[in-house]
């Protein structure tokens, strides 16, 4: 074994892997030298698979890939699953890979829905160096691209959908508060439910997965200022008028 | 004496006339596209599409931007979007997308100049071509479109050897 590689390491690359080890050496030792706190992702039956980068907003993959051309450096994440406007998604996928300088969006279909994205690299194309500035390409790549797109299609945490894709169940997380009404009935009554101040303060208080009951709730009274609210939707986010039908 | 605080800055890469010189050495018939003495792109004219090559001078991470249009003007706009997006999951690297006005299929990938050389950039170039072949003729015949050398053709855009 190579004294230089940190023993941590070393027991997390030791694995079957479907790639030579020295890559996944390399790579590791690139990611150590960023300072960044990775994680193993071995799967049982094919080895290790790639490294395990939890950011606040993204849980990126950083992984090797054997190809006919050589070993390939994958880096991935997840930028939502479950999105409300799931018919949405392709057009942002779409509008996404046109604006990006690096890598891809993708759009998967499910269940449940996800955007995610997808950025490949030859690895004789990459040193230290250059490795830690296309890695910060993607980062950049990620908020400036990504977070519009799931904007867009108004995609939930990655976060909130932790399951593995079988276990996941085709809601979000069990909302407690699934109407307008459970909602005044919880304490939000003396407020209309539209009230911006009553809005921020359910959405401190509850977890993100209610946000959806809180739409929901924030939409249909009559009471509230829904239009104001249409009126700041940016076009590409705005709900979309059908036409009218030609006679 | 302060450490410095510089990211690190890889080389600068290869130019333009350098990836010329490098695809013309493996015999492909190669165009510069602009000013001769500083052109902005450069190409080849294969059967099927026009490929080119681009510098993005991003710093500090310079680029070299392969892509082509591959075809335009689909028929069937409704098909358009999820065979993209099917097209995009099979990719081994770079991306379709569709740019507007008009309506145009495009695919694109890119590389990291820094330790770029003949050899490696030769193999993307092909590697490139191999992919845009297979899904871009997928594409166009799906969304009943338009070969785009077809509708240079038209416009008596293509060089007179094509």
């Amino acid at each position: 074994m190579d004294p230089a590689v940190p023993l941590r390491a070393a027991v997390a690359i030791d694995v079957a892997s479907p790639v030579p080890s020295e890559h996944w050496r390399l790579l590791r030792s690139w990611l150590e030298d960023m300072d960044l706190d990775v994680e193993p992702n071995v799967n049982p039956d094919v080895g290790l698979i790639g490294y395990t980068l939890r950011l606040r907003n993204y849980m990126l993959g950083i992984g090797l890939a054997l190809r006919a051309t050589g070993p390939v450096v994958s880096i991935s994440a997840v930028l939502c699953r479950g999105m409300d406007r799931e018919q949405f998604a392709l057009a942002a996928a779409d509008r996404a890979n046109r604006h990006l300088t690096l890598g891809q969006v993708l759009y998967l279909p499910g269940p449940p829905a996800e955007l995610s994205f997808f950025a490949a690299c030859s690895m004789d194309l990459l040193d230290r160096d250059t490795f830690a500035l296309l890695f910060d390409a993607v980062l950049g790549e990620l908020n400036s691209v990504g977070f519009p797109a799931v904007m867009a299609v108004r995609g939930y945490h990655p976060g909130d959908y932790a399951a593995p894709w079988g276990d996941t169940p085709m809601a979000p997380r069990p909302v407690e508060f699934s109407s307008c009404e459970a909602n005044h009935a919880a304490g939000c009554a003396d407020a209309p439910c539209g009230d911006r101040e009553a809005d921020s303060d359910d959405a401190a208080a509850q977890p993100q997965a209610n946000a959806a009951a809180d739409d929901d709730c924030a939409n249909h009274s009559d009471d509230l200022d829904g239009d104001a609210e249409a009126a700041d939707v940016p076009a590409d986010c705005a709900t979309p008028r059908r036409r009218a039908r030609r006679s | 004496m302060a450490a410095s605080t510089c990211p690190p800055q890889p080389a600068p890469g290869p130019d333009l006339l350098a990836l010329r010189a490098w695809l013309e050495a493996c015999g492909e018939t190669v165009t510069l596209f602009g000013d001769p003495a500083r052109p902005h792109a450069i190409g080849t004219w294969y059967p099927t599409h026009l490929q080119i090559a681009r510098l993005i001078d991003r710093q500090p991470l310079p680029l070299i931007l392969v892509q082509t249009t591959f075809c335009a003007q689909p028929r069937r706009r409704a098909e358009v979007l999820p065979l993209l997006a099917q097209a995009n999951q099979q990719l081994e690297r770079g991306r379709w997308f569709l740019r507007r006005d008009p309506l145009r299929l495009t695919y694109a990938m890119e590389l990291p100049a820094a330790l770029l050389d003949g050899d490696r950039f030769v193999r993307e170039w092909r590697r490139f071509y191999d992919e845009a072949v297979a899904h871009g003729i997928e594409l166009t015949l799906r969304t009943r479109a338009v070969a785009n050398v077809g509708l240079l053709r038209a416009k008596a855009r293509l060089p007179a050897a094509h």
